[in-house]
């Protein structure tokens, strides 16, 4: 268990690059978090959470895709890997099991 | 399509710089869209912020470069710093030798600094310096075809100048008094020195603040004094002084009209106290100085104040028609100049009459630094010099670093640290030395210089800069020397000579000795000038006189002093009369009856124990009798005034003092004396004529018996006589002694930095030949194999040191040469240049370096020869 733990925001980063599947980069994800979540989060800020989660083994990630926007650089793409999915998973599930343990009298009043 | 808009590139290259290269890609991808997009939305300048915000975000360790050298750079460093602190530590001496160079010449070089600075601030604090001018003259001199610049004016210019040429705003005359007078209130007396008789515009031209009085009436009305703060509080302590009454100078009563707050230090005006000028005015103050109010008389200061406009140059062109209006019997023989007032403190060193105020010397200033800068040269050649000889030493270091990977840049870092650690030391060393060493530094320059001005910002700045300059001026050139070995090197059994650096070392090498010799002949040039000046025969015996100020009330008493005094048996002669050697004359334009023209000659008022008291020669005639009245008109000339006027017979002639005056005859002639300082001035014709009238000073012949208690006898006599004032006295011989203040300060400076430069040439001498005999170690070990004796080895070695000291000294000799002559050549009386002090200086350094080398050599020489050519 120790170790798997995610951290929110990684949550967020991890959940947003597995919806991008195929565009997942930077701006990319920080866009969706924006639009989904309504958080400003600065780009530095994400690619940072990005090379962590990389770290961990969470993501993987390649280079492709230029445009002229970026001044002919490619993209920096990443993807969850199998234990990013199980981590995410996991999270859900504690989530879950939680939720299903809530009395519906503890949200009253 | 629009490529032209970019980002700032300096943020990229940073960023750059810093980030994994891996994640750059993607990173300054990101970045580029980012305000690609900006752009459009937000317009560019907004958008080039925007970049440079987010490109900071990116500065953290997440994305930091780990493969590159930042971490590994680290430890390189360290161990840099390590090996340089243990290289230090294994040469001791090395290291030593090195520190005292350094040490020696920052403490000079900042001490130096600090003190030019301080001089070039003096006077800095008047607002309105850059309208003020002060009048001087340039006065041609007959009887010697000679001329001098005085600051001596008359009372009546400034005035005219006002009146007559509108660019001139205001005009402010001071008469300075440079002795003591007494200032009593109610039971209370207090001396002070420094009062000024000056016009009221003194506190509107100068800035010293006004702490109590009306400003603009402060000098207006007859009799008023002006006291600074704490002259003030001695006299009347924590009563409120204005309005108050003072009795002072020729006992006439005073009124307080104003507090001035003291005058800094850093001002070449000193005074204690300003007394009106209107004092002085006939007919209007209680005193009628007419010397200072006439257009003759030449003996107070002026100063103008000018119309921001105004072009001094014009105004001089003009002054030549104002003086023949005025004065024509002076207008072809004074010529007034200007004198910015900002330039007065430190280029005066031509102009003389300059009592009472402070003055520097721009020649010694610049003497100072230029001294300080060659002995920091000296040891910065010393430095390069050991650290170019450690260079066998170092290149295996050097080899095996290289074969790790180290590159030259890298290397030469390892060197200029090892220089960097050096000089923070001596800094710190020196700086710790100045403050420790500061009342004896002050007592030798005779200036004293404040504590807090060495951790100004300016001495803080100009330490770190000695330790960034050096590095780079020291330390660059010998790391870029010592970091050339190549790998191979190591691999070679015996390592080579690094770079070819033999003729470079030489060539610092006679820098240095050039430098020493040259120092060396100043100090001795100017300590003969020095010596020839406080030697040379005066005329008279200045030895055991002592000349006594006479003020008013002993004034009435005088003939009960003379008595009581010659009632010791040590006081052989009592002299009380106008003039004295130090004091008591004036100059003026006499006509000799039966000579064609006119000539200017000093005055003095004497009686007949004058000649006896100081022991002047008659060389025709005879001297005033004693008591005789009927001599009350006669005169003695000296013998410049004959020979100037070229009689052969001139006892009985006659001189008049008015073109149509009455005439008075000649009596004697005595041979020349001096009168003044033998820097500034030549014998003067002079006319002695028998004074009657209230005597000035007292000069007094004291035998060779017991001087403290005949002084106690003098204090004695004169407690009884005088309520009011102290005793106050000067010994002639040490009158004259002060007259060569100056010569004796630069005198001081330049033994200390011939003395310093002397001890670091040798030092890098030491450190040289040491490293000499290193690498002819085994040569000097066969040669001693092969029957060569000490004799013929110390003669090897020391050959080519001899000749880099003859070389210097044929350098030194013209350069010392034309230095001094330019500087003898402002003193009336100096020595001719022998060749004494060239070949004296020559020797000093020879017999130093031939020293050092032979023992170094010796000492080497005697080495079992075995021992050293077993090594291989």
């Amino acid at each position: 268990m120790k170790g798997t733990n995610l951290g929110e925001l990684e949550e967020l980063i991890l959940l947003a690059t597995a919806t991008l599947y195929d565009n997942a980069y930077g701006i990319a994800i920080q866009k969706e978090i924006k639009a989904k979540c309504n958080r400003s989060i600065s780009i530095s800020t994400v690619h940072a959470v990005l090379a962590r989660l990389e770290q961990k083994g969470y993501m993987d990630s390649r280079y492709d895709g230029m445009t002229p926007e970026r001044g002919g650089r490619r993209k920096h793409l990443f993807r969850v890997t199998k234990s990013g999915q199980k981590a995410l998973l996991q999270v859900k599930e504690q989530r879950d099991s939680f939720w299903q343990g809530i009395p519906t009298i503890a949200f009253e009043k | 399509m629009k490529k032209e808009f970019h980002p700032p590139r300096w943020i990229y290259k940073i960023v750059e710089r810093f980030c994994d290269p891996y994640l750059w890609e993607g990173i300054s991808g990101d970045l580029q869209e980012v305000f690609h997009e900006n752009v459009e939305t937000k317009g560019l300048r907004k958008a080039r912020w925007m970049y440079i915000i987010h490109s900071i975000g990116f500065l953290r360790n997440v994305f930091r470069n780990k493969t590159k050298r930042i971490t590994t750079m680290r430890s390189i460093w360290l161990n840099y710093f390590i090996t340089s602190f243990r290289s230090l530590k294994r040469n001791k001496s090395y290291f030593i030798i090195n520190l005292i160079g350094l040490i020696v010449a920052i403490a000079c070089s900042l001490f130096a600094l600090i003190y030019i600075n301080d001089e070039l601030k003096f006077d800095q604090f008047h607002t309105k310096s850059a309208q003020i001018h002060r009048l001087y003259k340039h006065h041609l001199y007959e009887p010697e075809g000679t001329n001098h610049l005085t600051f001596e004016t008359s009372g009546m210019m400034g005035p005219t100048m006002v009146e007559e040429y509108p660019e001139v705003e205001s005009f402010l005359r001071v008469n300075p008094r440079a002795y003591q007078v007494i200032l009593s209130y109610e039971k209370k007396n207090v001396a002070t020195e420094k009062l000024y008789i000056a016009d009221s515009t003194f506190f509107e031209f100068f800035d010293f603040p006004i702490l109590s009085g009306s400003p603009s009436e402060l000098l207006t009305a007859p009799s008023s004094i002006v006291l600074s703060e704490s002259l003030a509080k001695s006299i009347f302590g924590d009563e409120d002084p204005i309005g108050k009454v003072v009795l002072g100078l020729n006992d006439l009563n005073f009124t307080v009209t104003g507090i001035f707050k003291d005058v800094p230090r850093r001002s070449s005006i000193q005074c204690n106290a300003v007394v009106s000028w209107t004092t002085t005015v006939a007919g209007v103050g209680p005193v009628s100085y007419n010397w200072m109010n006439n257009w003759r008389a030449q003996g107070i200061f002026t100063f103008l104040k000018l119309a921001p406009d105004a072009s001094t140059n014009e105004l001089v062109k003009k002054l030549p028609e104002m003086m023949k209006r005025h004065l024509p019997a002076r207008a072809d023989r004074y010529f007034l100049q200007l004198q910015p007032f900002e330039r007065m403190y430190l280029y005066s060193d031509d102009i003389k009459n300059k009592d009472g105020m402070k003055f520097s010397s721009f020649t010694f200033i610049l003497t100072l630094g230029i001294s300080a800068f060659l002995v920091f040269v000296i040891a910065s050649v010393n430095y390069v010099n050991s650290s170019l000889s450690r260079a066998s030493q170092t290149q295996v270091e050097v080899g095996i670093r290289k074969t790790m990977g180290s590159t030259r840049s890298q290397l030469m870092g390892r060197f200029v640290t090892e220089t960097f650690f050096n000089t923070t030391v001596a800094s710190l060393i020196a700086m710790l030395l100045l403050f420790i060493f500061l009342s004896q530094i002050n007592a030798i320059s005779g200036k004293e210089l404040p504590m807090e001005l060495f951790y100004s910002p300016l001495a803080i700045v100009a330490l770190l800069s000695f330790i960034v300059g050096s590095c780079v001026i020291i330390g660059v050139y010998p790391a870029y020397i010592l970091s050339s070995p190549s790998i191979s090197s190591i691999l070679k059994s015996s390592p080579g000579q690094v770079g070819s650096t033999g003729w470079f070392r030489k060539a610092l090498l006679t820098l240095q000795f050039f430098i020493s010799i040259l120092l060396l002949i100043s100090t001795a040039l100017i300590n003969r000038q020095t010596y020839y000046m406080e030697n040379k025969p005066l005329g008279f015996n200045k030895d055991q006189v002592l000349v006594i100020d006479i003020d008013n009330e002993v004034n009435q008493k005088i003939d009960v002093l003379e008595s009581e005094l010659l009632s010791h048996p040590n006081i052989e002669t009592v002299s009380s009369t106008r003039s004295a050697i130090g004091g008591g004359s004036y100059s003026t334009t006499v006509f000799p009856v039966g000579f064609s023209g006119e000539l200017i000659s000093r005055i003095y008022g004497v009686n007949a124990e004058f000649t006896e008291a100081y022991g002047i020669e008659v060389n025709m005639g005879r001297s005033f009798l004693k008591n005789a009245i009927a001599d009350s008109n006669k005169l003695i000339v000296n013998q410049a005034w004959v020979d100037f006027v070229g009689w052969e017979d001139p006892i009985g002639r006659r001189i008049r003092f008015d073109s149509d005056g009455d005439s008075y005859p000649i009596v004697g002639v005595v041979s020349d004396f001096h009168i003044y300082s033998l820097a500034t001035s030549e014998i003067e014709p002079m006319v002695m004529y028998f004074h009657t009238g209230e005597s000035y000073n007292s000069s007094v012949k004291i035998g060779s018996g017991n001087l403290k208690e005949t002084i106690e006898h003098i204090e004695k006599t004169w407690s009884k006589l005088s309520e009011r004032t102290p005793l106050n006295f000067y010994f002639v011989d040490q009158w004259f002694e002060d007259q060569y203040k100056k010569e004796n300060q630069l005198l001081k400076i330049s033994t200390i930095y011939s003395v310093i430069s002397i001890i670091l040439c040798g030092l890098g001498l030491f450190s040289l030949t040491a490293l000499l005999l290193q690498q002819r170690t085994k040569e000097i070990s066969i040669r001693r194999v092969l029957g060569a004796s000490i004799a013929s080895i110390l003669s090897l070695i020391n050959k080519q040191f001899v000749v880099i000291i003859l070389i210097s000294l044929v350098l030194a000799t013209p350069v010392a040469y034309l230095l001094l002559a330019k500087w003898l050549d402002q003193f009336a009386y100096s020595i001719t240049v022998s060749l004494f002090p060239f070949i004296f200086s020559g020797l000093i350094v020879m017999m130093v370096s031939i020293l050092i080398v032979s023992l170094l050599s010796i000492r080497s020489a005697n080495v079992n020869p075995s021992k050293n050519l077993r090594m291989e």
